[in-house]
């Protein structure tokens, strides 16, 4: 009869790990770690560069809205002294 | 939209038997990996039954635990978080239909050094072992390798303590049932 508790300790004792594994690991982490930082360094480009595209485009339209304003202001002052040339003719 | 993997969140729990150590300071990646290795492999060998599934188990472990060591407390702590995730990890690769298939790799083991006891008697326990399920195999694992108690087990595996006595209590009784057939009583 044997004592099945202590044979199966003895089935289950601790296997040595694999020639270079730890290695192997090192290696699987540093490429891992680098593949973050390229995924970090392009997420946190996408980050800096999508407010800044944001803000070029709000001003742009700005811009826009500014000179359309301009040109409105200048006909309406062109109608304006057209009218009022035709109220008060130049006397001669 | 990215979904929390439930591994993470259950492995972030705290576990009651690792006390924190104040001022613990880990050693370096490599140490760690150097210190742990045979422990983590070995689980997963034995839970597995195969050397290259085994190997990319325990590098998945520690490769989680690289991302993670500022979060371990002390050496007690470590050694249940790599219990827990290689545990879980193991279970996670038998539930894979495919790769399931127990493998008679690493029953005698080749150019290894001689066992003590009965190397027969051992390479047809760990054959029994094999055939038990995934959680019954972990929880006899958990006992007799690395020698934890039932209460430990429970913990590391996040099932009740009844739970774990009883896989131990059924796992035994078919490795008793399995011997039996080789006449050998147990």
């Amino acid at each position: 009869m044997i004592d099945l508790e202590r044979e199966l300790a003895r089935a289950l004792r601790p296997q040595e790990a694999p020639a270079g594994f730890a290695e192997r690991v090192l290696r699987a982490d540093r490429s891992r770690r680098a593949r973050r930082r390229t995924w970090l360094a392009a997420a946190s480009f996408a980050l800096v560069l999508l407010p800044a595209g944001w803000a070029y485009q709000r001003h742009q339209q700005q811009q826009r809205a500014e000179a359309q304003l301009r040109l409105a202001l200048e006909v309406a002052s062109e109608r304006l002294n057209l009218a009022l040339q035709r109220l008060n003719p130049p006397t001669e | 939209m990215r979904r929390t993997d439930p591994l993470d969140l259950e492995l972030s729990m705290p576990l009651e038997a690792a006390p924190a150590e104040a001022g613990f300071v880990p050693g370096s990646f490599r140490e760690i990996v150097a210190a742990h290795q045979s422990r983590v492999f070995s689980i997963a060998f034995h839970a597995l039954r195969n050397r290259a599934q085994a190997e990319d188990v325990a590098q998945e472990v520690f490769l989680r635990l690289s991302s993670r060591l500022d979060t371990i407390q002390s050496e007690a702590h470590l050694v249940a978080w790599l219990r827990r995730v290689t545990a879980r990890l193991c279970i996670d690769e038998l539930r894979r239909p495919a790769r399931n298939a127990p493998s008679l790799e690493g029953v005698a083991e080749p150019g290894e050094a001689a066992e003590p006891g009965d190397p027969f008697l051992s390479a047809h326990l760990r054959r029994l072992l094999a055939d038990l399920p995934g959680p019954a195999r972990l929880a006899l694992i958990l006992r007799y390798q690395e020698d934890l108690e039932p209460q430990e087990i429970a913990a590391v595996l996040n099932e009740p303590v009844p739970t774990i006595k009883s896989r131990l209590a059924r796992g035994l009784q078919r490795l008793r049932d399995g011997l039996k057939h080789l006449g050998v009583e147990a």
